[in-house]
């Protein structure tokens, strides 16, 4: 009788169930680009007619930075999408093949400002509440509830990793950057190395506990069953796995070309520079040379690419390869991964903003910067944040672009893996959503110094093998949209009304999609974008594109 | 009515203090430091200290213990108050904890200077039965005297340590007692009950 009122203790401390699969597992794989990349030069498709602001540019035409697109079906996609990246086969694929059972959902607005914030959001709206993995990690158990990478700039312990809530209250288990083991190790590590304990210990414990007068936990049921695991078949697995991904990006750093970008030299400012006074800017460096700068500095140089030569995104080989590796041997069926931006920067004679001087003569005004003030970046480069406050038009849109097509690589690798391996009849990506977002948009400074947090818009993108082929587009943006300051008209995301829902979209609607594919309760009041049709899982809404 | 009422509230608080909660990380350190003395130190701050977020805990309250140095103090004290500390203040990842648990016992067992320091506590006891009951009380005093238990306990090490099927036939004759209360130790080590309160 006493237990009736301890609903939660019991549940806690009863004896772990055998995972029951009553039905199919179901994954999913939620791939965070922290801190915010520009997605409108990857999969925010604007409008038509957009606004235009030259920081929102895909290409450099004639020395101008150009917004343009390709179609595809009824969509504009950024003309980025018109390359090639690597692929493990000899010849490079075109980047628009990722372009299939795929689900954008744009124009979100996510109402309040904050990169931790709003990360957490991505999870889940309230602290120890269960969160939208969770309730997907209770519906279909396994090993670890979560596993999750945090990645080097985000903090563990406030963005999207720390969110994931289990009903019981649990955690997911958070793999850092350590030299010495790497993610799968760290995740197993405590299981591999533990002495099993044979059934007759177990009649022990028991024993053990009747003289207790008290029950056991016994969640050394639920270690055994991890200390079966084929540690040595895993490890390997997940090596192998990363060095299959390591030389696909190395073969797309080395190899990858860019339309209009890499293919042409890019100038950037040369001291001193001279610029026809302008009445509506300010005196200031940035108000002139706002579009080269990259973290306070104006880049100088004969060629922008330059910069960007030795370039590394490694953490996107770790986090794919712990995905494949978690989900082939079935270790979990959430996972939470923060994806790193580009390092290995490399800047040379670059004229920090503060050091500048400016001296104006008649209608000119001339900008120079000591010899021995310039700065080049120590030898281990420099780290391009997604976060691109500081970030100019011309080094945004080259080194942004080479990651979402650095990015492309390692997803349209993975998405191959998820197709090609099977599991109950099914292959993976029939039964995964990979759920590919941020925290929202960014919208353009007036100076093109860099872009700050559009927190009123946000982009969600889907791919799961439950999709119908070719994607769907979801949400309106508004085509006149200011930045922070109210100082820039332009298109960049912001969520304008969504006619079905005579609103504007927000995240609890995405949740409530993602709920639905998972058929759990939502963790969030919103409606469904998603439906069930038969097996198949299409929008509740007509699509605002198609392609 | 009330007195209706009060078997209800009497039936709760048992059943909630039979459940009772784990210990967090430094009231498991503490009662394992004592068992296996100062030099397991390295092997707890390994095994339990750190794992905060499995433990729970926020923050030592004696100071003293604890390393002080640069890199390590952060996660023990909270100088600022415990909301300072990411550590939550109780664990539900039982899995994870128990885990801990295996690894670290396995640990203490198996070093010279953390199990020689528990035995040192029973040599004075003359035959194994007296020193394995020594081993049990310091993990659960409470128990007093348990011979059933110990000998309960003895023979499930000796099946450990030994040929599974000739302990039917072998009395529980003693002939390597250092290996067989050190299996016995670590049933213990291992058991959840003292990590409740």
């Amino acid at each position: 009788m006493a237990s009736l009122f301890t609903p939660t203790l019991k549940a806690q401390y009863s004896e772990p169930e055998e995972v029951q699969k009553t039905q199919k597992e179901m994954s999913y794989i939620l791939l965070n680009l922290y801190e915010s990349p520009p997605r409108w030069l990857f999969d925010l498709p604007l409008i038509d007619s957009p606004t235009p602001h030259p920081m929102i540019c895909t290409k450099i035409v004639n020395g101008k930075p150009t917004y343009k697109t390709i179609k595809k079906g009824n969509i504009n996609f950024p003309s980025l999408w018109e390359n090639k990246t690597q692929s493990l086969s000899s010849s490079p694929v075109p980047m628009s093949d990722l372009l299939d059972q795929m689900l954008i959902i744009r124009g979100c607005n996510m109402n309040k400002d904050g990169h931790d914030l709003n990360s957490r959001v991505l999870e889940s709206t309230a602290e120890g509440k269960t969160s939208i993995g969770g309730r997907i990690a209770d519906n279909y158990p396994s090993h670890f509830p979560a596993l999750a990478v945090s990645g080097t700039m985000a903090d563990p312990f406030k963005s999207v990793v720390s969110s994931f809530n289990t009903e019981k209250g649990l955690k997911a288990f958070i793999c850092k950057e350590e030299n010495s083991k790497n993610y799968i190790e760290q995740a197993l590590d405590l299981y591999y190395k533990t002495s099993s304990s044979q059934p007759s210990v177990r009649e022990l414990l028991e024993k053990i506990s009747s003289h207790l007068k008290d029950s056991d936990p016994l969640s050394y049921q639920k270690i055994r069953e991890l200390q079966k695991l084929p540690f040595e078949k895993i490890f390997m697995f997940f090596n192998k796995s990363l060095k299959k991904y390591n030389e696909l990006l190395e073969n797309s750093y080395q190899n990858d070309i860019i339309k209009d970008l890499s293919d042409q030299e890019i100038p950037a400012i040369k001291f001193p520079a001279r610029f026809k006074l302008d009445e509506e800017k300010s005196k200031k460096p940035l108000d002139y040379m706002g579009a080269f700068q990259f973290e306070r500095y104006i880049l100088t140089g004969s060629d922008l690419n330059r910069v960007f030569k030795k370039r590394r995104a490694d953490n996107i080989a770790k986090n794919f390869a712990l995905a494949e590796t978690a989900l082939k041997f079935s270790l979990t069926n959430v996972l939470i991964l923060n994806f790193d931006p580009l390092t290995n920067i490399d800047i040379r004679n670059a004229a920090p903003v503060n050091e500048i001087t400016a001296k104006i003569e008649n209608d000119e005004i001339t900008f120079d910067c000591p010899k021995d003030k310039l700065f080049s970046t120590p030898k281990e480069g420099m780290k391009m944040t997604f976060d691109a406050h500081f970030i100019g038009t011309y080094p945004g849109l080259i080194g942004y672009s080479y990651y979402f097509q650095h990015f492309c690589a390692g997803l349209l690798e993975f998405k191959r893996f998820l197709k090609t391996t099977k599991k109950e009849g099914h292959n993976l990506f029939q039964n995964s959503l990979v759920h590919l977002t941020s925290e929202f948009e960014r919208a353009p400074q007036k100076n093109q110094a860099g872009s700050d947090h559009g927190w009123r818009g946000h982009t969600s993108t889907f791919f799961s093998g439950r999709f119908d082929s070719g994607v769907k587009l979801l949400g309106k943006i508004t085509k006149d949209s200011t930045n922070a300051l109210g100082n820039a008209y332009c298109t960049w995301g912001a969520a304008a009304d969504f006619p079905p829902i005579k609103r504007e979209m927000r995240y609890g609607d995405i949740v409530a999609s993602i709920a639905s594919f998972f058929k759990v309760p939502p963790t969030q009041g919103g409606v469904s974008l998603l439906k069930y049709k038969g097996e198949k899982v299409v929008p509740s809404f007509k699509p605002q594109g198609e392609a | 009515m009330k007195k209706l009422l009060f078997v209800f509230c009497l039936l709760f608080s048992i059943n909630s203090m039979a459940k009772g909660i784990w210990g967090n990380r430094f009231v498991t350190y503490d009662t394992l430091i004592k068992i296996f003395g100062p030099k397991s130190h390295s092997i707890l701050e390994d095994k339990i200290l750190k794992h905060y977020q499995v433990f729970g805990g926020a923050c030592a309250l004696m100071e003293a213990n604890f390393s002080k140095d640069k890199n390590n103090s952060s996660l023990y004290y909270c100088r600022n108050g415990s909301a300072e500390s990411k550590a939550p203040p109780y664990a539900n990842d039982l899995v994870r904890r128990n885990a801990l648990i295996l690894s670290a016992c396995n640990n203490l067992v198996h070093n010279a200077d953390s199990f020689d320091y528990l035995m040192e506590k029973t040599i004075i006891f003359p035959n194994t039965i007296d020193r394995a009951q020594k081993i049990l009380q310091e993990f659960y005093p409470q128990l007093g005297t348990n011979k059933e238990l110990v000998y309960e306990a003895l023979k499930t090490s000796n099946k450990q340590i030994r040929f599974p099927f000739l302990t039917r036939f072998l009395p529980l004759k003693i002939f390597n007692d250092y290996e067989l209360l050190r299996e016995f130790t670590y049933y213990f080590c291992i058991s959840e009950k003292w990590q409740k309160f």
